[in-house]
């Protein structure tokens, strides 16, 4: 008897010690928990799927098991070239594990980088790089705070979609273009309103209750049916005509608005007031391009989180997404509100006033990345110097060669004028260069010259034409005296881009261009019927 | 004989009344009709196809496997452990009858499911095909790479073992020739090890083609039989330099092909004369996998069952194009239609369920119910990782793997010599790809697998069953 | 029947031995391999063609193992065991021999026919000539009616009725019975019994093994007590059972004056021999047949298991009409001459509604014994008071003529 009850109470103590340890291990270790964010955040965060919260609660551990078995299968199958399941076993995959940012990452870039790469057709391409895009975003509903799948997301959109590396690049521009356009309804939509109509169904009911006239005519159209309208909303890429006309036009544009920007939402994973701010923040910007999406979600990451560690990539993908916007962030198309092929990207001169913020608060906190990026800098304020005034901005050009003068104190701008500075930054080339680059440089000159033409913006062609003229002069003056082939006429070189460009763009362009230029290309003709032999000679005689 | 089929059909009936058989029955036909709608293709309708294919006979095959082992050990387990066989073994029928008739009865039953999940998963696809809209080109690229039935012939792999051995040998005899220091010789540790990376890099570098030059690639048993009807695709990825992924190129180069044709010669009889036939040179993308049709006719180009292709590398721009190794140049030739390939599919999915039957029945035969089910999924969970091991640890000849991969390979390796594995069955990859599953390789597998692997198996476990004490578990004690 | 054991004891010696067990012992091992259990200890024992044996012996004595020795069930684990002539695992002399095990295990979805089938085509037979067998050995065992009802319903006693059936379906030379009266009602009993021993009459080998000990005495020729896996008696049931120091000797009744000249004879025979007297009694089973076999003349049927009556045409063999007699004259209730006379006059009686009325009372009288489910209850609830009433009235004519017997004599 006494026996038994002398174990009971020993263990009894035991369990007592142990328990009485504990309180002094548990708040370390809750610390630690909360720190390396070992526990899952709750899952009450709205746009987290229901499925996902049932798969982590009743898989339990074999959720990773299975995830594996997943990543495995998919990295198999990749192996030999087997794609059509990647779809699916990535949606599994980040179901399973959706804290796992890096695997999304990693899983994001393969299809829109390998996937993509290992299709013929640009259609594909699209599709896969499209795929990409979707479950990053899918990604970052999950991870709000995460900054690695905003990076990965922007940078797809920054490096994938924006630069010029991929062979389908443009195709990839055109047809997100394309399709952005068809949401947006037009190209550069009223944020401001999108901004303030109603974001949820609820407040749309708030804003147009059941005895309002709108609503009524919603009721008459369809009963009421707003996914039913939503659907056909999308299809058409517009309200449907007999329902427009029954409305209001101030409520027809709420609802349009409505509509729209639900359908944003819905695709892109992106919010007008969110837009709003970063047109503000950095400028006005294309939203058909995907620079500007990059900027986006580098500034949405920049909300969720905090400290330099995390946020330093962010900046950097701002920067270099404001850079590449500055470059050719501003699309021209033949004709306004509708993409074509020919659509033409020019520089974005609106953000270099956050371009330059952005720089000057770079060299101003780190300081170990002062002296790199004032070079960066430098140059950067000499680009934008330069395309100011090709393009038809010399004010804004000229306050910026100020500060170039006193606070850089570039050698060249201390003792030139503007004019002269600008020429010098081509001369340069010039000088460096041979033949076939300043015949190349001088009509790619003439041809942007030209092409502006066609696109409308008649004052930056202009001053594009009279820079291309003063290098062709400047030019001629050098080589004069050397024996070589010299580069024909300026006129014959312009009228022979114009003809170029009117044969192969659409009408809309040509039609500029010829009703610009006809003087010039009738006096070019005759002039080619005149020289058709001087000219061969002089060849021969170069040679 | 009367015996035999009496229990053959009495196991029939048993099985039919089952709960969980009928519950998996459900699972089986709703898998069919509802996995269209929740799995998500690549977005083509060659991705959906595709994906339709693999899932649905997957999903079809497993729980057919699950089925069959559930059923069979609980047949065989129940009679034994509730005592009904003393009912039936005091009768004269040999005790190896009664449980090949259990056997026969529980493959039947899921024979004749195999066949009615495979016409409907056939059916609902030709019916979502006849409905579906596509383009000209989609439709196209469907019917040629996957409803259909193309041989995957690669190339004649060289040598590389005598080629990295002669190469050691030069070097060794050029060391000596020039009295440098001959540390090759001096022992095997360090011959092995030079051996090695010397073959590394020849089968590294092995498809590598710098500007201006060209490589030739072999390819042997090809059908003698070709008409000019049959078309040969030659399937082919090119990358830049080495590496994998690159941002993207087009490459100019061009195809060589060898044709052989006879000429009528001097002597009255014919001389074969080998001609090479290029065409264009043409922009290829790279890292793209690239489908042509070799242009010139079957009968030049295949002769005696071999052919030759080569490439010219004609770029300008990049240093070196690579053909990776398993990624072509393959040739792929229709040799049966989707049809035939279906049934294929089906048929190495019954032999799957032949050998998975048996192994279950084996095992139930002389363990009670729940160490029956749990062996027999220990032996399938068993095989299925010794072939994740295997597959996805590099080659531990070829390269260097570390100590746990060493280990994990030896064992997966060991593994599915003993053990059969459940992928062997599951040819839907196969099938999806549009690629041909051939008679011979059905026989080898069910050789290796079914008769080599499983029987062993089920005849120990009749052997078990015929000696055992059979009322030594009755459970009334 | 004394008489004909006499015969059979005397060329007992001479027939071939069916089963012959020397030294037979069987220990139960456990999972370590160490004995666990000697079920059954060095016992030795033969059983010649033509017995009936029964096996005895309290629960745990060793009885079941022995049987399943026998069936290749178990293996012995010292000794020797031969069922004729070859090992119990011998898949040929299965043909020879049926097993009723203790607990059938039935196939609850197979309805009667089926299992009988089923069974019947582990033997190899023809379809034409289960289908007969199987037909016949249902209406032997009164099953005819629950044909093609799933066996799973089926109450114990007509479960057991099935296994019965499926013991004797090969016909076989070597029959093992384990506790074959169990869950039967009288009727079924008094069957079985019958059954035994037309089977010993066609020179079948029988071994019983019951816990109804009237049952083991009236069929057997031989017991065999087992205890503690030991064999504690062996032999014939005359021989072991006869008190050979008293006589019993049955007379009509006699009148006192005539006793006591019997008892004298006794006392001067004999010294200090005492004389009891006594009635005999006739069996309660005996008494409960005739009852039956009252009410079967009166055409009542019943809807569980009936006394079919009719042995399986293939089992009666050759001697097929000789059987047919004799069984009838087994089945027959023994009958004093008047009560023969009395039922003469019955008979006449209910002659003309006889067979209309004997299927329902047949019926009703096992709703009785409530061996069945009976759907028809309020029916039954009738009939149940009609059966009383008859049996009221049987009752009373039969105190009466058991009562008066002199009066009819003289």
């Amino acid at each position: 008897m006494k026996n038994r009850y002398a174990l009971f109470f020993a263990l009894l103590a035991g369990t007592l010690l142990v328990l009485f340890a504990n309180v002094f291990v548990q708040n370390r270790m809750a610390a630690i928990v909360k720190e390396d964010k070992l526990v899952d955040e709750s899952f009450a965060a709205e746009g987290t799927p229901p499925i996902v919260a049932f798969s982590t609660m009743a898989l339990g551990g074999f959720r990773g098991i299975i995830a594996d078995i997943l990543w495995l299968r998919a990295g198999e199958l990749q192996q030999k070239g087997k794609y059509y399941e990647l779809v699916q076993l990535s949606d599994w995959i980040l179901k399973l594990q959706p804290k796992f940012s890096a695997a999304a990452s990693y899983m994001g870039w393969n299809m829109a980088y390998n996937v993509s790469v290992a299709c013929k057709r640009p259609e594909d391409r699209w599709r896969w790089v499209r795929r990409g895009i979707q479950l990053m975003q899918e990604a970052v509903t999950m991870n709000p705070n995460d900054p690695a799948v905003y990076q990965e997301l922007g940078w797809i959109y920054q490096h994938k979609l924006g630069n010029v590396l991929d062979d389908a690049q443009r195709y990839y521009k055109e047809t997100m273009a394309r399709d952005l356009m068809f949401l947006y309804g037009k190209h550069y939509p009223d944020w401001e309103a999108w901004a303030v109509s109603p974001a949820t169904e609820e407040a749309l009911r708030e804003r147009f209750p059941a005895d309002h006239p709108a609503w009524l005519a919603i009721m008459e159209y369809n009963q009421g049916d707003l996914e039913r309208l939503f659907g056909e909303f999308r299809l058409n890429g517009g309200l449907p005509k007999e329902l427009k006309e029954k409305l209001k036009p101030e409520d027809a544009s709420v609802l349009d608005c409505y509509f729209r920007r639900k359908w944003l939402k819905k695709d892109w994973n992106v919010d007008p007031e969110t837009i709003l701010a970063v047109n503000r923040t950095y400028g006005e910007l294309d939203w058909l391009l995907p620079e500007s999406f990059a900027i986006y979600w580098a500034h949405v990451g920049l909300d969720h989180t905090e400290g330099d560690r995390e946020q330093l990539p962010l900046t950097r993908m701002i920067l270099q997404s404001l850079v590449a916007t500055f470059n050719y962030g501003r699309m021209l198309l033949p004709k306004e509100n509708e993409v074509s092929s020919f659509f033409l990207l020019v520089p974005n001169t609106g953000v270099i006033d956050a371009t330059r913020k952005m720089y000057k608060d770079i060299m101003s906190s780190d300081e170990y990345a002062h002296s790199p990026f004032e070079a960066l800098y430098e140059n950067f304020l000499i680009d934008s110097i330069v395309t100011l005034y090709t393009y038809s901005q010399k004010e804004a050009a000229s306050n910026l060669y100020q500060e170039l003068r006193t606070e850089i104190k570039n050698a060249n701008s201390l003792v030139m004028t503007l004019d002269q500075f600008v020429l010098n930054e081509w001369e340069d080339d010039i000088k460096s260069g041979d033949f076939k680059q300043i015949a190349n440089e001088l009509e790619g000159l003439i041809f942007t010259s030209c092409i502006l033409i066609g696109y409308g913006d008649r004052e930056a062609a202009a001053d594009h034409l009279a820079l291309a003229r003063r290098v062709y002069d400047s030019y001629a003056r050098q080589h004069e005296d050397l024996d070589r082939v010299t580069l024909p006429p300026f006129s014959e070189m312009k009228a022979r881009t114009a003809r170029a460009i009117i044969e192969n763009y659409p009408p809309e362009i040509a039609n500029r261009i010829r009703a610009e230029l006809e003087e010039d290309l009738q006096k070019q003709e005759q002039a080619a019927a005149d020289a058709g032999g001087s000219g061969a000679d002089k060849e021969a005689a170069g040679q | 004989m009367t015996a035999f089929l009496a229990i053959v059909k009495l196991t029939c009936r048993s099985a039919v009344r089952s709960h969980i058989f009928r519950l998996l029955l459900i699972l089986l036909l709703l898998s069919i009709f509802l996995l269209p709608f929740t799995l998500l293709g690549d977005g083509t309708p060659k991705g959906e196809v595709q994906i339709f294919l693999q899932y649905s006979l997957g999903f079809v095959g497993f729980i057919l496997c699950l089925s069959s082992v559930w059923l069979a050990c609980s047949e065989v387990s129940s009679d034994v452990e509730t005592a009904q066989i003393h009912m039936i073994v005091v009768k004269p029928v040999r005790r190896a009858v009664v449980l090949l008739g259990k056997y026969t009865g529980v493959v039947l039953i899921h024979l004749a499911l195999l066949l009615i999940a495979a016409v409907t998963v056939y059916a609902f696809l030709s019916f979502r095909l006849s409905s579906a809209d596509m383009t000209e080109d989609e439709r196209l690229m469907l019917d040629e790479q996957v409803l259909t039935a193309r041989a995957l012939y690669k190339p004649v792999r060289p040598d590389f073992n005598a080629l990295a051995q002669a190469e050691l040998d030069r070097r060794i005899a050029s060391a000596k020739e020039h009295g440098q220091d001959t540390f090759l010789l001096q022992n095997d540790q360090t011959r092995r090890e030079e051996f090695l990376e010397i073959r590394k890099e020849l089968i590294v570098t092995y498809g590598l083609i710098e500007e201006g030059d060209s490589l030739f690639w072999q390819f042997e048993g090809l059908p003698k039989d070709l008409t000019e009807d049959d078309v040969i695709f030659l399937r082919y990825t090119i990358y830049v330099n080495r590496f994998y992924v690159q941002d993207q190129n087009s490459v100019r180069g061009h195809w060589i092909f060898a044709a052989n044709y006879t000429r009528p010669d001097d002597n009255g009889g014919e001389t074969v004369v080998s001609d090479l036939i290029a065409t264009p040179e043409e922009d290829i993308l790279t890292a793209a996998q690239n489908e042509i049709t070799v242009p010139i006719r079957n009968s030049y180009f295949v002769y005696d069952g071999k052919a030759q292709v080569g490439f010219l590398n004609k770029d300008t721009n990049t240093s070196e194009l690579n053909f990776e190794e398993g990624r072509g140049p393959f040739l792929l030739i229709r040799e049966a239609g989707f049809f035939s390939n279906y049934c294929r599919a089906i048929l190495v999915m019954a032999v799957g369920i032949l050998s998975v039957t048996l192994l279950a029945s084996a095992v139930a035969a002389c363990l009670s119910l729940p160490i029956a089910i749990f062996f027999s999924a220990a032996y399938m969970l068993t095989g299925g990782l010794a072939n994740y091991l295997v597959s996805s640890i590099p080659d531990v000849a070829d390269f260097q793997a570390e100590y746990t991969g060493t280990f994990g390979y030896r064992f997966g390796d060991l593994m599915l010599n003993l053990i059969v594995p459940l992928q062997d069955f599951f040819v839907t990859g196969h099938l999806a790809n549009g690629e041909l599953i051939s008679f011979p390789f059905i026989g080898l597998l069910f050789a290796k697998d079914f008769i080599l692997r499983m029987l062993p198996v089920f005849l120990l476990g009749a052997w078990i069953y015929t000696r055992r004490e059979l009322a030594l578990v009755s459970k009334r004690g | 029947m004394a008489e004909a054991v006499k015969t059979t004891e005397k060329s007992a010696s001479e027939r071939p031995v069916v089963v012959s067990a020397i030294g037979l012992t069987k220990v139960f091992r456990d999972f370590w391999n160490r004995p666990k259990a000697k079920a059954v200890n060095d016992i030795d024992f033969e059983v010649r063609e033509g017995e009936v044996v029964g096996l005895l012996g309290p629960n745990g004595s060793g009885k079941s193992t022995t049987v399943k020795m026998l069936l290749g069930l178990l293996y012995p684990t010292g000794g020797r065991l031969t069922v004729f002539g070859k090992s119990p695992r011998d898949v040929e002399n299965k043909k020879l021999i049926g097993y009723l095990p203790e607990e059938t295990y039935l196939y609850k979805y197979l309805t009667a026919f089926e299992t009988l089938d089923f069974f019947a085509s582990l033997f190899g037979l023809s379809k034409e000539e289960r289908t007969r067998r199987c037909d016949q050995l249902l209406d032997m065992v009164g099953l005819a009616h629950a044909r093609n009802r799933p066996v799973g319903e089926f109450s114990k006693g007509m479960a057991r009725r099935i296994g019965l059936a499926q013991a004797m379906i090969n016909d076989p030379a070597f029959l093992i019975l384990d506790e074959p009266t169990s869950g039967l009602d009288p009727l079924g009993c008094r069957e079985v019994k019958d059954l035994i021993k037309l089977l010993k009459k066609r020179g079948k080998t029988v071994i019983v093994t019951s816990h109804l000990l009237s049952d083991v005495e009236e069929v057997c020729d031989r017991i065999i007590v087992l205890y503690g896996g030991r064999i504690r008696a062996n032999g014939g049931m005359e021989d072991l059972l006869t008190i050979r120091t008293n006589d019993t000797i049955t007379v009509p009744r006699l009148p006192e004056d005539a006793l006591e000249r019997i008892r004298q004879i006794v006392r001067e025979s004999v010294p200090d021999g005492e004389m009891s007297v006594a009635h005999p009694h006739m069996s309660l089973e005996d008494f409960f047949v005739d009852i039956v076999n009252e009410a079967k003349k009166e055409s009542l049927e019943t809807s569980g298991s009936r006394s079919g009556g009719a042995i399986a045409e293939y089992l009666t063999g050759d001697r097929e009409h000789d059987a047919k007699a004799v069984l009838d004259s087994l089945t027959r209730e023994e009958e004093t001459p008047a009560q023969t006379l009395a039922k003469k006059m019955e008979e006449d009686a209910a002659k003309a509604a006889e067979d209309a009325a004997k299927k329902r009372r047949d019926d009703l009288f096992a709703k009785l014994q409530a061996t069945a489910p009976a759907p028809e209850e309020e029916e039954s609830r009738q009939a149940q008071q009609e059966i009383e009433a008859k049996m009221s009235e049987a009752n009373r004519k039969l105190k009466d003529l058991l009562t008066n017997p002199t009066d009819r004599k003289d």
